[in-house]
């Protein structure tokens, strides 16, 4: 490893224009050293965003949404007034993240990009997200894996804001080497292991993530973010769900993570309206509307040995985390 | 340092010593105190043994095996030697000895010699000029193997006798077979007015000790060997080193750094010392080791898991006729303490609630998994979560309350069990009575909504093995003092410091007795070199042994200073008395001189002061075969009361409170005795519901998740309120009436929340850990009419050896087996082994 | 930053540590962890798993915890860096360092130095922190032996000498409920 190179890049633009095959870019770097320690990842060079001017911005408006530059860290992002008073689910999730400690360092579009957190992947086992050519936790410990979308890799997407981000149909700024810029929306960024294994993203070689976008459809709709783990800290979802209200339609846009190989978002169409009339909500037929919501998230669902906790569990979650607007 | 702020705790001390009283109450024992190196690690200055840095020092690397089970045809090191930076390079062969904590299992090899056991068993090992490139080198070594099926679990080794994983043993991948039998069982069930039968099981778990271990090895041309090491045994490390590298002892010296926390996972010799010691003598330079968080949990030694069958007979008041109670062990690859840890699954169920006929079958069993061990509670956290979750159930189909039925049937103190174990001070009955008032439980049990409950357990734990691991004759325990003329005393032991305090504890109980500031005494320990031998930190020794070492040690330098000081105030020796860092006339107070002048006069009058104490146990009462494990100086008791919350939706049980009385003889720091309290409860919390290790299984792959994040532990999110109450009933055979307390709090936590989980929803959890998972199965069970509980239902037929039949004494026995009178005392064989021949004697500890 | 003959592949960086300008070299892949311990000789930072599981490295970086072993020494670059050989004011404990020892929240002693940090950023931002604020600062600090709650303990006293007040601990936390 001692022929690693390090470069601190001024600029996006820059540091584009570096990512050659064999370089990765280093922001916070909470998932990036592991996988270095782990061998998961050798570059030749290390492009750090981290000092890049404007990079961890954070600008939030009621009229203009939240532009949250890549480098941002999780707690300030968290702690930030803007995003708790307009995007509490945004801000939930990032406070959910491993540990104060890992939020204090750990950024935004690092957390986006994350790799999978499968043991059988890190530990340095052959599977298809390490280039082998099969996937040893299929037929292995599968508690953890996906429900939803999996094959031929069933490794789950670890990342919350991605789910909260998904519900609140956020924009993605990409930078490209030749120093253009595109954008892409969050459900369009990420892709399946059926479309394509080495990646999680559609971000092709020489792309950098450089800026994510919130719309301002969702500033202030109600919207929750709840993550089931099996410890308070440290811990990636079991199943975690977003619900984000969208505020003319009164229709969620629901999300899930820890189920699928991307965050998860729900076809709205496939669900049913919620039982609201000119005279308020009554409770029941909330209440079993909650109950078909759930059902119908998680149809398709498909459980392994010993994962088909996940699918009770996330129907669980779904419909808990829809009762909490059984009152208004 | 800081002493001035030394909390109230100080003061306290101060005024009492200034008080000047004659009379014999306790000065600095009973009292709060900071711990002698409490500043040194809130500093950072306790230099743990990876934070040794030595000129030209070396970094040793193994190269572990990637296969659970294999013979090893080949090994290829030339392309590794040929590595830039590279200094050696070795294989079994450099390391032909085996070595092993107990006499009757010496199963491991420094480095595999012919076959691997368990997927990161070590094979090689390269010292390099930097971690990096011994790193690099491990993938130039090749290794070709030849797998062999591995046996994955006990009804495995049970079912394939072969491949065996070990040539010795009791047959096939049997480790060990115990049948022992305390009177006449049937006949009691007989008399029995309700008989209960029961399987639980107890998952395995590690110790997760946040220091990685590590050690340091230097070797000096003059031919003399040192190594540091994170180890909880460094005189059985300096045992192993002797005997592997064939070096006398007299020139190897081991010194136990402080451990970065033991809880038992540093007990054994290890392969990674051995190794570092052999890169020294071979490379002539310094090398260090430290494990990776992923060898630390293929090192294990951990909680074996534990399948139980218990059958109860009782009568309607719910005294005991009978206890029958069979564990089988899974003992993972290698023996460690494997033969004590079986034994212990049958000792203690007979020193808490009176038991008058009791047998116990116990197996372990060799896995191709990480070796199981010593872990907090050795052995005992198992049969007593079962026994206690029994308990519950009789008490339940009794009509009975749960801690009425246990206060009814307390073992008397000063008393002999039916398995020859002789209690001494016996705190439960206060204990009990203390959770049960502070708990509320008469308001609570039985009695809270659904979805919250209360339960109850209590246990017991040794203060320290009557026997120590290989047999001898000697003290278990050595102290030696030197004064000072200025008035300084430096205590040397050796103990290990563990963070339990055991520096500690030396310093508090010699200032006692010296009457002087716990602050002027000087604690040094755990060196071959410079202390006398301690047999290390298990087993709950350390209080007592060392304890009652060093006040034997300080008596006498007291009756030297007392003898001289007698002599210049012309006042017989009796009438001295010792506080306040003087030695004054009981009669006359004002008459007397300072410490640091009787140690002068006793200097001038004896020449220089040194006095030395030692402790050897009183010899166990049995003496069948079998009678080594369970017998100890004194027993701790504890009773804890939990309550839950559990979301039957979810399964999810939460515990919001644990209150806890623990008998601890007498308090030598308070503070230090309700610290291993805390951290009691919160390690058998973590045990109760989350901790667990887990292997796969797919593609004859056997595997842990060797990783913190996989390996849940509790964090101060998940971590209950303790409430905790100390008991003080002085045991004749503690310093100063004091007994263990590192290990037995742990103990009653676990049933203690299962039986509150039942108390709160209504299911039996008869397997630990207590996952939401489990809950819902059993709740689920419940709802369509089936029994509400999760746990193991039978437990596999074993070809049990005839039994050992010891009548108890209340039946005439002696201790003694049928048909057996030809033992000495403690089921010792009467063969003498001599000193050095490792592989006789009968396994203790 | 200032180039100068360093051995190659090597990074040079300039940053503060425990209030002192410090200059350093070493290879682009060490964690500021290792450079602490193994570059500038400051053993008090700990470490147990070196992947971020764990806690025990936490020092801060600006003020703010973070796991020195997820944080390239690169990073660190210009940085404000302190562990725990800084907390003491000369020869005279932080407030922090002498309740832990008087209520012995440092068992093994192992994880305490991240503790320590993590509590005084703690106090730093919240001079009169709740249980519960202090049970959410510190998730993120496995500690194995104390069951944390000596540890709440200690922070609560500390922070009350911090205050200015004349604090004890409760008798409750020294002797037992009786």
């Amino acid at each position: 490893m001692d022929s690693l190179g390090f470069h601190r890049a001024s600029s996006f633009e820059e540091a584009a224009g570096l990512l050659h095959s064999g370089a990765a870019v280093l922001a916070g770097g909470t998932d990036l050293v592991p996988l270095l320690k782990d061998g998961l990842v050798k570059p030749s060079l290390l492009v750090f965003i981290g000092d890049i001017p404007g990079a961890a911005s954070i600008s939030v408006t009621r009229r203009g949404g939240a532009r949250i530059g890549a480098a941002a860290k999780l707690t300030d992002i968290a702690n930030n007034p803007g995003v708790r008073r307009l995007f509490p689910a945004l801000a939930e999730a990032c406070r959910s993240v491993g540990t104060l400690q890992i939020r204090n360092v750990a950024t935004l579009g690092g957390n986006l990009c994350q790799r999978p957190r499968c043991w059988y992947y890190r530990s340095g086992i052959a599977c298809f997200k390490s280039g082998g050519e099969s996937c040893p936790a299929r037929d292995g410990l599968d508690e953890a894996l996906a429900i939803l979308g999996g094959g031929p890799c069933w490794a789950v997407h670890p990342s919350d804001p991605a789910v909260a981000l998904l519900a609140l149909d956020a924009k993605i700024t990409i930078r490209r080497a030749d120093g253009s810029v595109r954008e892409t929306s969050l459900a369009d960024f990420y892709c399946l292991p059926s479309d394509r294994l080495d990646r999680e993203t559609r971000l092709d070689a020489g792309e950098i993530v450089e800026r994510i976008t919130v719309p301002a459809r969702y500033a202030g709709s109600p919207q929750r973010y709840a993550k089931v783990t099996q410890r308070a800290a440290w811990d990636f979802a079991l199943v975690s769900a977003a619900v984000v209200w969208e505020k003319r339609r009164f229709r969620p846009r629901i999300a899930l993570g820890g189920v699928a190989p991307r965050p998860w978002l729900l076809d709205t169409a496939r669900l049913s309206d919620p039982p609201v009339s000119r005279r308020g909500r009554d409770p029941t037929a909330w209440e079993l509307w909650a109950i078909r919501t759930a059902e119908q998230a998680l149809r398709g669902s498909r459980a392994l040995s010993s994962n088909g906790y996940k699918i009770e569990l996330a129907k669980n979650l779904i419909r808990r985390t829809l009762l909490e607007w059984r009152r208004v | 340092m800081d002493g001035d702020r030394a909390v109230q705790v100080s003061t306290e001390v101060r005024q009492a010593v200034a008080a000047d009283h004659p009379g014999r109450e306790k000065r600095v024992v009973g009292r709060a105190h900071r711990k002698v190196d409490a500043v040194a690690k809130v500093t950072g200055q306790t230099r743990f043994a990876d934070d040794l840095f030595l000129p030209r020092m070396l970094f040793a690397k193994l190269l572990r095996s990637p296969h659970p089970h294999a013979r090893i045809v080949k090994i290829d090191t030339r392309k590794a030697l040929e590595l830039e930076g590279v200094k050696a390079v070795l294989t079994g062969e450099d390391l032909p000895i085996p070595f092993g904590i107990l006499p009757v299992s010496q199963d491991e090899h420094a480095l595999a010699l012919d076959k691997v056991r368990f997927v990161g068993d070590p094979v090689a090992a390269v010292a390099a000029v930097s971690e990096e490139i011994a790193t690099q080198a491990l993938d130039l070594i090749e290794v070709e193997y030849e797998p062999l099926e591995p046996i994955a679990s006990p009804e495995e080794a049970i079912a394939k006798p072969e491949p065996r994983i070990h040539d010795y043993g009791d047959r096939g991948n049997f480790h060990k077979l115990i049948h022992l039998e305390f009177g006449n069982v049937e006949q009691g069930f007989a008399e029995a007015d309700l008989v209960v039968e029961d399987c639980y099981f107890y998952q395995g778990s590690t110790h997760l000790p946040m220091e990685q271990h590590a050690a340091v090895a230097e070797w000096s041309p003059q031919g003399k060997l040192t190594l540091w090491s994170s180890t909880q045994t460094p005189h059985y490390v300096h045992r192993a080193l002797s005997k592997v590298l064939q070096l006398p002892p007299s020139r190897i010296r081991v010194i136990a750094c402080p451990n970065g926390g033991g809880f038992g996972g540093k007990s054994d010799p290890f392969s990674h010392e051995i190794v570092a010691a052999k890169l020294a003598m071979v490379t002539g330079r310094p090398v260090k080791i430290t494990l990776t968080r992923e060898e630390v949990f293929y090192c294990h030694r951990g909680r074996h898991p534990t399948l139980m069958w218990v059958k109860a007979g009782v009568k309607r008041d719910g005294s005991v006729t009978a206890l029958h109670f069979k564990s089988l062990l899974d003992g993972g690859a290698y023996g460690s303490y494997g033969v004590a840890s079986t034994y212990y699954t049958g000792a203690l169920q007979t020193v808490t609630y009176q038991v008058p006929r009791y047998k116990f079958q116990g197996a372990r069993v060799f896995t191709n998994k990480p070796p199981c061990g010593p872990k907090r509670g050795h052995g005992t956290p198992q049969p007593r979560y079962a026994l206690e979750i029994h308990l519950d159930k009789i008490a339940e189909r009794l009509g009975m309350d749960p801690a009425e039925l246990r206060l009814r049937h307390l073992v008397p103190p000063h008393s002999l069990t039916a398995n020859y174990l002789r209690v001494g001070s016996m705190g439960l009955g206060e204990c009990i009575r203390k959770v049960v008032e502070g708990s509320g439980w008469r308001e609570k049990f039985r009695k809270l909504p659904y979805g919250r409950g209360v339960g109850l357990a209590c246990s017991s734990y040794i203060c320290g093995a009557g026997l120590p691991i290989y047999w001898n004759n000697l003290p278990q325990s050595g102290v030696q003092l030197k004064l000072d003329r200025g008035g300084g005393v430096t205590v040397y032991c050796g103990s290990t410091e563990i963070g339990q305090g055991s520096d500690s504890i030396l310093a508090y109980v010699t200032a006692e007795v010296l009457g002087i500031d716990p602050f002027d005494i000087a604690v040094v320990t755990a060196d071959t070199d410079l202390t006398p031998v301690d047999l290390g930190s298990y087993s709950s020794r350390v209080t007592l042994m060392t304890g009652n070492a060093a006040i034997q040690a300080a008596h006498k330098a007291r009756d030297l200073l007392a003898s001289a000081v007698a002599q210049k105030l012309d006042v017989p020796p009796s009438r001295l008395e010792f506080a306040g860092g003087r030695v004054f006339d009981v009669q006359d107070p004002e008459r007397g001189v300072a410490f640091a002048e009787a140690v002068q006069l006793a200097e001038a009058a004896f020449g220089t002061i040194c006095t030395v104490g030692s402790y050897t146990p009183p010899p166990a009462a049995g003496r069948y075969r079998g009678a080594g494990v369970g017998p100890s100086p004194a027993y701790s008791y504890s009773a804890a009361v939990a309550e839950v919350e559990v979301d039957p939706e979810t399964g999810i049980v939460r515990v919001p409170t644990i209150w806890i009385a623990h008998d601890v003889g007498q308090c030598i720091n308070p503070v230090t005795v309700i610290g291993q309290i805390e951290g009691s409860v919160y390690m058998g919390l973590g045990e109760a519901l989350m901790e667990e290790m887990v292997y796969r299984a797919n593609r004859n792959l056997v595997h842990k998740i060797p990783s913190m994040l996989e390996y849940k532990s509790p964090t101060t999110l998940e971590m209950c309120d303790v409430v905790t109450y100390l008991v003080e009933d002085p045991d004749p055979s503690g310093p100063f009436g004091a007994k263990e307390v590192g290990q037995g709090p742990l103990l009653p936590v676990p049933p203690a929340i299962a039986n509150a989980v039942y108390d709160a929803v209504g299911v039996r959890i008869d397997e630990i850990p207590i996952t939401p998972e489990k809950v819902l199965k059993a709740l689920k069970a419940k709802a369509k009419g089936d029994a509400g509980r999760f746990g193991p239902i039978s437990f596999p037929e074993i070809p049990w050896p005839d039994p050992i039949r010891v009548p108890p004494p209340w039946e005439g026995g002696d201790g003694t087996a049928v048909g057996d009178k030809g033992r000495g005392a403690g089921g010792m064989r009467e063969r003498r082994t001599r000193a050095g021949d490792y592989a006789g004697g009968e396994a203790r500890g | 930053m200032a180039r100068r003959a360093e051995p190659p592949g090597h990074a040079h960086i300039s940053l503060e540590v425990n209030g002192e300008p410090v200059e350093v070299s070493f290879p682009p892949h060490k964690t500021l962890l290792e450079v602490l311990r193994e570059d500038l000789g400051l053993t008090g930072t700990k470490h147990g798993c070196e992947l971020g599981e764990c806690g025990t490295c936490t020092v801060l970086l600006d003020g703010q915890p973070v796991l020195s072993c997820l944080v390239l020494g690169v990073a660190a670059a210009g940085r404000k860096v302190k562990t725990v050989e800084g907390m003491a004011r000369g020869p005279e404990l932080h407030p922090l360092q002498r309740a832990f020892a008087d209520l012995g929240a440092a068992q093994c002693g192992y994880c305490t130095p991240g503790i320590l940090l993590a509590a005084e950023a703690l106090l730093e931002r919240n001079p009169r922190p709740t249980r519960q604020d202090i049970k959410e600062a510190l998730a993120g600090n496995l500690c194995r032996c104390t069951g944390y709650i000596k540890i709440y303990e200690a922070v609560e006293l500390a922070a009350a000498w911090m205050r200015g007040e004349d604090a004890a601990p409760p008798e409750e936390s020294i002797y037992g409920r009786r």
